[in-house]
């Protein structure tokens, strides 16, 4: 038998019996603290959506009035600020929190106390973000002297304008301790996933016989532990700036502007790995299992993920080509973009060829997975234009670039995390999302996301600028930006549709009388307990002989001969 | 399939939005495009996009094609439920597939790289060509030239077909210098001195900030008119100069 049992004594079962929210408020379970984290970031995913349906609202034509300029910067502000730090990044340590332990065969993760107190961190570094759209405007002697709002300098919070002359608001401090409560929990959660992965995983589950999914949040931990400080640093410099007399970033005091951009780039580039990292792991997760083959090239992909954790640290330089810099240093950075393009088309190519020959069964989860390939392909294809120098100096901060992470984070991200929702529910609740109303959102999604996003290309060589309030008639982007709202409209839809088949299963569907342990003829541990699996996970603890344990013991595989 | 149904609907309403775009057909006047190029940097730029477009759509046609194929083909059929082979990799397709990537990348790095000497440095037969100073402050653009009294807010006189070098400044807050259909833009950082050059044909060129500055960013617009020399000249010696100046 490739995965036998081992008996071991329970963890902990006695203990203050609580049942319902009070447990849930108290918890260290990591599936409840998974869950916790799914519920909270869905609800900002909801906020930044109805942001950015403001937004799309504001430049559906021209010279629109809907939002006055301040609005409309507080807006876009905190809707990019919203879906990165609030919705995409701590999303996945939902997902983590609840899978990896179960994918390593392990009780829990390694730390459940701090795991609970980097949950608890997220709702508070929101309401302290939200916080600042109740700071009023400062009046002196009946003269408005700050209008007051969150913070409004972008989800980038670029050094002069955030400085206390130029935004004066107090939500911009707000908007700095908001991230820095984040950036903690991010921390706290990636010390936790290093150490779970590295220490508790199952006997005979060597490095190369996990799961990609749990390669993927091993490497996205390391990308946090390394990269976050960077961001934390930064934005306690312009605290201290702004609050403390300062003047790292003031160039009239002999600070500088640019350096800002340098560490907070050395974090925010990584950071956009840690957003689609996950996402790989999810994809070579439902690829293979729908399609009913092993994933292809197994060890491609890990050292795929590996190379582009490595060689996010130095193309960051990228996101400031028209800063002036010497045209030696633009060379090397545009040379290092061009390279994170190779793993990345290796990942897309390995996954074309899983499904390639494969019996593919069209689930929910599997329609998304092939979806966010699909747009991944196009996020990817459109970043080499950016990565050209001369065409950067000419697509950069337009809505080129605005396509391009949408593509890139929403495509992948988000079209990847649906295809973990219907993949993984069965496991987390026992009850199955509705199919038909989920292959329902799936095309709704896809035609409204791209009917938004793939017309931004355009926008962007017709030269609209990215974070521009209005534009006047006389542009010619007034037809383009009305049929992205449009678009932007249908994702909204798309979105109530899977609220409908949340509500439908969790309060109007009954669980069937016995949930199968492996729906879904899966590979890894998770499948090999119940759904959803007890508080201690395992009865015994696997001893795990190959990459694919649970579908060795359902096929009585006793040696399993594909070659990774 | 159950959603025969709605597919169509969907790719019906696709083609109709895409049908009835060019019926819009938006005034341009004030065209901002990378594509219509009006000065030899933008003009390069043009022709760069356009060469990287190529293996861009042979890459999304195959890769994309394929995935859709596969997506296709080998989808399960009813009553056939024996495993498809189990294949774990090749090594020859990786090394394939990491090697044809890479050379396609390296050379569209190449043919980008080799123009930056030109964007950015002035042409050496134009050393002696005019310095404006842009400046950049909340939410005005000011241009000045050598020898007048006051800086030109937001409209920049030029003469046409002659370099101009442009020396970027900001007083304030970090804007971007933008006029796409001229050259790419540069940053106005404060505190720091940008430098680069641009040549125009005769016309009007229209141009905003494209780094985000504050409130009313949206509003801060450049013109540029290219004027032939001796309009320009004309113009130029009727403007108040600067005391001393030459």
């Amino acid at each position: 038998m490739a995965a036998t049992a081992v008996a071991t004594p329970r963890v902990r079962t006695s203990g203050p019996k609580v049942s319902g929210i009070l447990d849930y408020l108290s918890t260290v379970d990591h599936k409840k603290i998974g869950i916790l984290y799914l519920y909270t970031t869905f609800f900002f995913f909801l906020i930044g959506g109805l942001l950015a349906l403001l937004v799309r609202t504001q430049l559906a034509s021209p010279a629109n009035t809907f939002l006055t300029p301040t609005v409309y910067n507080q807006v876009f502000s905190m809707h990019g600020t919203t879906m990165i730090f609030l919705f995409v990044i701590p999303m996945w340590s939902g997902f983590g929190n609840y899978i990896v332990p179960l994918q390593i065969g392990a009780r829990d993760m390694a730390f459940p106390r701090i795991n609970a107190f980097s949950f608890w961190l997220i709702p508070l570094g929101g309401l302290i973000l939200f916080a600042g759209f109740f700071v009023p405007p400062t009046v002196v002697h009946g003269v408005t002297t700050c209008s007051g709002g969150p913070g409004s300098a972008g989800w980038t919070g670029y050094v002069p304008l955030t400085e206390k002359q130029f935004s004066c608001s107090m939500g911009q401090d707000l908007w700095i301790l908001g991230l820095h409560v984040l950036g903690i929990s991010s921390m706290l959660g990636a010390v936790n996933f290093l150490v779970t992965i590295v220490n508790m995983r199952a006997p005979g589950m060597s490095l190369f016989r996990m799961p990609l999914f749990t390669w993927s949040i091993l490497i996205t931990a390391f990308l946090v532990a390394l990269a976050s400080p960077f961001l934390a640093g930064a934005q306690a410099m312009v605290l201290a700036d702004r609050e403390f007399g300062t003047s790292f970033f003031q160039p009239q005091h002999g600070g500088n502007a640019i350096i800002y951009q340098v560490i907070f780039w050395f974090y925010s580039h990584p950071a956009v790995y840690i957003m689609v990292l996950p996402a790989f792991g999810i994809l070579s997760e439902v690829i293979p299992v729908f399609s009913r083959k092993p994933i292809f090239g197994y060890k491609a992909m890990t050292y795929s993920m590996a190379a582009i954790a490595i060689l996010g640290f130095v193309v960051f330089v990228h996101h400031m080509f028209n800063t002036g810099l010497p045209l030696s240093v633009l060379t090397f950075f545009s040379f290092t973009t061009m390279c994170i393009a190779v793993p990345s088309g290796v990942k897309v190519l390995n996954w074309l060829a899983t499904m390639w020959g494969g019996s593919i069964r069209y689930t929910a989860s599997m329609l998304f997975a092939v979806g966010a390939v699909l747009m991944f392909l196009i996020g990817g294809v459109d970043g080499v234009f950016l990565g050209s120098v001369p065409v950067d100096f000419q697509l950069h901060a337009t809505y080129w670039v605005v396509g391009h992470i949408h593509y890139v984070v929403f495509g992948l991200s988000v079209f990847g995390m649906f295809s973990a929702f219907f993949y993984w529910w069965p496991k987390m609740t026992g009850k199955f999302l509705n199919e038909r109303l989920g292959k329902l959102q799936f095309w709704l999604l896809l035609f409204g996301f791209n009917i938004t996003f793939l017309p931004m290309h355009l926008l962007g060589i017709e030269g609209m600028p990215r974070r521009i309030s209005s534009y006047p008639a006389t542009k010619g982007w007034g037809t383009v930006n009305f049929i992205e709202s449009l678009g932007a409209f249908l994702i909204a839809i798309s979105m109530l549709l899977f609220l409908v088949n949340f509500v439908r299963t969790t309060f109007f569907t009954s669980r069937p009388g016995h949930t199968p342990d492996d729906p879904w003829e899966g590979n890894s541990l998770e499948w090999g307990t119940t759904s959803p699996p007890p508080a201690w996970n395992f009865d015994k603890i696997p001893v795990v002989r190959s990459l694919r344990p649970v579908r060795d013991v359902r096929l009585g595989i006793k040696d399993d001969q594909i070659h990774y | 399939m159950r959603f025969k149904g709605v597919l169509p609907l969907v790719l019906v309403a696709f083609g109709m939005a895409l049908l009835a775009s060019p019926a819009f057909a938006d005034d341009s006047s004030q065209s901002q495009s990378i594509l219509d190029p009006a000065g030899p940097q933008a003009q390069h730029i043009s022709d760069l996009w356009f060469i990287i477009l190529i293996p861009a759509l042979i890459v999304l046609v195959f890769v994309g094609g394929a995935i859709i194929y596969a997506a296709f083909r080998f989808r399960a059929r009813e009553g056939v439920d024996a495993l498809p082979k189990q294949i774990g990799g090749n090594n020859a397709l990786e090394f394939t597939w990491t090697l044809v990537p890479a050379l396609i990348l390296l050379s569209i790095f190449l043919v980008s790289a080799t123009q930056l000497p030109f964007l950015r440095h002035t042409p050496s037969e134009a050393a002696d060509a005019m310095h404006i100073k842009v400046l950049g402050s909340q939410w005005i653009w000011n241009f000045s030239y050598p020898g007048l009294k006051h800086p030109y807010p937001a409209t920049m006189i030029i003469p046409a077909d002659e370099v101009v070098n442009l020396d970027i400044d900001s007083k304030d807050v970090i804007h971007s210098f933008s006029v796409p259909r001229l050259a790419g833009r540069l940053d106005a950082i404060p505190g720091k001195h940008n430098f680069m050059w641009i040549q125009a044909s005769p016309g009007t060129y229209y141009g905003q900030c494209t780094e985000f500055c504050g409130k009313a960013h949206a509003t801060m617009t450049i013109t540029v008119k290219a004027i032939p020399r001796d309009q320009f000249d004309r113009w130029y010696s009727q403007q108040p100069r600067a005391q001393g100046g030459a």
